[in-house]
This record gives C-alpha cells, structure tokens and sequence, in this order.
C-alpha cells in the first residue's frame, strides 16, 4: 500500500539549482552562477511584499554557500501539495492569474519570469502560492518579447480553453506536463469557433503560422528601444490576461453539486443534529489539520475551518468542488478543494514515477482528524471496497481522530446504490461497520440521528 | 508607372523598417514554441509600431508630458534604424 514516507526525487530541469523536500523541510540549490541573482531578488522589496501577502514562498538562506559555490536556500513545505491535474477549474484561472500578476510586476522591476507552468504553483487553502523562487531572471530591456509566453499560453491557457470549449478534462494534464499545441485542439474547433476569440489567438492563428513556417521557425527575440519594448510586453501581457478573462465560465450542474440542497432523505432536524454534533466533536478535539473525504460542496470542510482547523476536502466531483473552492476563496476559508477520489487515488507521476507523489503518498499521516460523512456506503457498494479496507485507509490518513457516518441498509440511498444486489451486500450491516473500526479505533461518541443513519467520533487506539 | 512602382515600393520599405526590429537569437529555458512565438513577434512588432506612431501623433499636436514624448521619440529614432 502506501509507501509512508515521501519518495520524490530532486528536481533536475531547471538550469539554476535544484530543490528536494526532506521531511518537513524543502532544500533548494542554487548553482552558483545563479546565486547572486537569486539572492538580489529574495532581498527585493517585491520579494517581501510578495511573501508577507502569502503569494510566494518563504525563503531562507540556509548557511553559506556549499564547497562547489553553491548557495543553500530553505522553504517552508506546503502542507498538501496538489497538482494542476487536481484543481478545479476556479484554482487553475487564480494560479493564471497569480503567474501573470507576478510577471506583471517583474517587469516593471527590469525582471520577468523566465518560465509559466502550473507546476510553480501551490495552494494553502484557496490561495495559489508562487513557489520557484528561481523562475525569476533579468529582463533583458530591449526585449519585447516573454519567452515563456507560449509555455504560458500551452499550460495554463490551451488546458482551459479545451476544458470549455472541448470538454477535454483539465485531469488530462496528469500526461501532459508541457500542455498543448495549437494543433492539438484546431482540428477539433469548429469553424466558427475557430475565428472567434479567444480560440482565434490561442489556437487559430498560432496553428496556420506554425504550418506556414514550419516547427523549427522559433528561437529568435526582437530587440526595441527599452521604452517600447516595456510597454510593448506589458500589452503581450494584457491580451493573455483578457484571454484567460474570456475562458472564465459557470459550471454546469452535475449528480452532486446540488445534493446538499436537494438531500431529500434528510429534513432540516436531521442536518441540524449532524452539523452539532460534527462541530462540538469538532471543537472537542480541536484538530489542526482536517482532511474531509467526499467533501461535496464542503458544508463540513468549512464548518471544520470555522472551528480552526486547516481542511483539504476531497470529492470526485468537479462543480461540487468547484463550489466549495470559491466558497472558501471568497469567504477566505482554509479550506483546500481538491478533486480527488479516495477509491482511485491520484497516481504518482514523472520522470521515473517520482517528480510528482501520488495522492495517498502525499496524505499518509498528514492529518489529526479525518472526516468520512455521507461516504461509507459509496467506498463499499459503487466502488466494492470491503469494509476493513475503508478502515485501514482511515488509519492511514489520521494521526488520531475519525468522524464517521454510517449509513444503514434501510437508507433510500442506500438501497438505491445496491439496485438488487441485496445478497452481495446484505451483511453490510453496522455491527459490520463497527467491528472493522474497532480493529484501529475507539468509539469515543456515537449519535443517531431520526433518519437512521449514525455519526461516530472515533480515536485511534 | 515606373515612378508609381517606385513609390509603392518605397512606401512598402517604410512600412517594413518601421515595424521591423533587429532579430536576435532567443535564448529561452522552456521551449518558446513556433506558431506561438511567431504570433506573439508579430504582435509585438505591430503593437511596437503603434506605440510609437501613437507618439508621433500626439507630439505632432503637443500632448503628452515632455519627458515621456522625448523617450517616445527615441524609441522610434532607434526601431526605425534597426535592419529589417
């Protein structure tokens, strides 16, 4: 199962220096050609601003530089990383818009990002947190050009722009670490999708230059009068950022996104006895760090948040954590929505299966409370996951405390997953429920609410 | 019709020294692409061009602070004399 321990390799494409996460700590180097550069901006006042706003990582000098001239550097781990192929579509649009912010500002400072990709993003709750401190460079002035532009462009943009236009899942970016080509989606845009914008800049127009030059066409910069080349890349980047206004949209409803609000088999008593008696188990225990599994919309990841814990909610579902993404982002909740499926968890991914960890390596014992409403019945019957499983998985999530919801075989949604296969699950009953727990956890509290269905506050043994 | 011809083709020319910048070799660390980067030289070149005609225009009918339509003016001395 899982490994317990992180297993990511150091980092080896960028030609500055390299980073490692050991434990709690994330060690970079940087070579030493890099140092000084590095070093000016980390003392800038951008740099500080940035920081104290919690948009770019921490950074410390860790010591000297080493025997070969490198210069150590130390940042704080992000609690739980996720990856692009993980965020909702709202987290994609603020880490494009974080990205382009933070160019904006370099330029302005003789700086520019010398590359664009998700990957220099993280999240602490909803906030997109720029993490490549040596992403940054010297703007050469007479340049009007930003060379990571069409990286920005096949990344951020082309992803999202298939994602609306396509309904090429944003999850497909797992196997595309440099996104698309325009060519990847013109042969799939209808006509007049393809002469309107923003598809006309993203795709069309880059596409037909390409086939009329020929793929090895690039590899060149202007040069203009500092004055025009600034204001010239300053436009470059206005126009991405109206592009990425124009790949904004709504989500559609989906089976989930409105289940908290149509839970028929739940009257206003039963949601209120569930919420007091998740918020004092809640306040009871205190936990920093909650990891809520089939979040939905996040009633509970929030109702954990406002109690002061620190949540990562996950659910399968892309509107219902959409939802609860820009609830916490605009109620500035340290909830961290995350699409994510306990059942089929997020493979490890890269060079050698180690650039990116998989979702459980990245969640074994990172939590003092995980959260399980509403999901048991799911895990067991949709995705036949035998019940000493479920618990094994809990006691490889938490450090310590479980919030569980049993949901009997007499609930319509119950019945409603078995559609006739009684006898396979008939013998799923809560003495059943109870006894796999047992194996790890203490029953601390226990509370059943009128609709049948039970909560337990669990403590591991 | 040869001065015609002549005419056009000076015109053509001031276009192009206009929107033209020197050309120089990238030096990128990601890859910087090649529809993708030609569209954005392109845009750049024009939007270059604009810039400083937009100056033109406005030192021609005395807008603009002094400072700003004197760098303005610099810029298009130094984009028009770069080789095309």
């Amino acid at each position: 199962m899982m490994a317990g321990a992180l297993a990511a390799i150091e980092t080896f494409r960028d030609p500055a220096g390299s980073l490692r996460v050991e434990g709690e700590r994330v060690r970079r180097r940087v070579r030493p050609r890099y140092a000084r550069a590095a070093l000016d901006f980390l003392e800038s006042d951008l740099a500080r601003e940035w920081v104290s706003k919690g948009q770019l990582i921490a950074t410390t000098v860790a010591g000297g530089r080493d025997r070969d001239g490198e210069l150590l550097l130390e940042h704080p781990r992000i609690f739980f990383p996720s990856y692009p192929w993980e965020w909702t579509p709202g987290a994609w649009v603020a880490a494009a818009e974080l990205t382009l912010d933070f160019c904006e500002n370099l330029v302005g400072r003789g700086l520019i990002l010398k590359d664009a990709t998700p990957l220099n993003v993280l999240f602490e709750g909803p906030r997109p947190v720029f993490v490549d401190v040596l992403s940054i460079e010297k703007r050469d002035p007479e340049n009007p050009l930003w060379m990571a532009y069409a990286q920005f462009v096949r990344t951020f943009l082309l992803p999202l722009a298939a994602y609306r236009y396509l309904g090429w899942p944003l999850a497909a970016s797992l196997q595309r670490r440099d996104g698309y080509q325009p060519g990847d989606l013109y042969p799939h845009l209808s006509f007049i999708q393809r002469w309107r914008q923003p598809l006309r800049t993203l795709v069309t127009m880059p596409h037909l230059l390409e086939k009329k030059q020929g793929k090895a066409a690039g590899g060149m910069k202007l040069a203009q009068d500092p004055a025009v080349a600034e204001a010239v890349l300053k436009r470059n980047l206005r126009r991405l950022r109206a592009a990425l206004e124009a790949l904004k949209g709504e989500e559609r409803e989906s089976q989930w996104s409105e289940y908290a609000a149509s839970a028929d088999h739940y009257t206003t008593n039963d949601h209120e006895q569930k919420k007091t008696f998740v918020r004092r188990a809640l306040v009871e225990i205190g936990p920093q760090h909650v990891l809520d599994l089939g979040a939905n919309t996040g009633v509970y990841s929030r109702l954990a948040a406002s109690v002061g814990a620190s949540v990562v909610a996950w659910d399968t579902d892309l509107t219902a954590s959409e939802r609860n993404w820009h609830q916490a982002s605009e109620e500035r909740r340290e909830v961290q929505a995350v699409i994510a499926d306990a059942a089929r968890p997020t493979p490890a991914a890269g060079w050698r299966n180690a650039e990116s960890l998989g979702l459980l390596d990245r969640a074994y014992q990172r939590f003092d409370c995980v959260m399980m409403l509403g999901l048991v019945h799911h895990l067991l019957i949709s995705d036949q996951i035998p019940i000493g499983e479920v618990a094994g998985l809990l006691r490889d999530l938490t450090t310590r405390w479980a919030i569980v919801e049993w949901i009997p075989a007499s609930d319509p949604r119950f019945a409603e997953l078995v559609r006739g296969r009684e006898e396979i699950y008939g013998h799923l009953d809560e003495a059943a429920f109870v006894t796999a727990m047992e194996r790890y956890f203490v029953s601390v509290q226990k509370e059943r609410l009128k609709n049948g269905r039970a909560l337990y506050l669990l403590e591991r043994r | 019709m040869f001065k015609r011809s002549v005419l056009y083709l000076l015109g053509l020319l001031q276009v192009v020294v206009f929107l033209a910048a020197a050309v120089k070799p990238a030096h990128a660390y990601v890859d910087p692409g090649s529809g993708l980067l030609a569209f954005q030289v392109g845009g750049s070149m024009l939007a270059g061009a604009l810039f400083v005609l937009r100056a033109k225009i406005r030192k021609l009918f005395g807008r603009g602070s002094t400072a700003k339509t004197e760098a303005e003016g610099q810029s298009e001395t130094r984009t028009s004399g770069l080789p095309g």
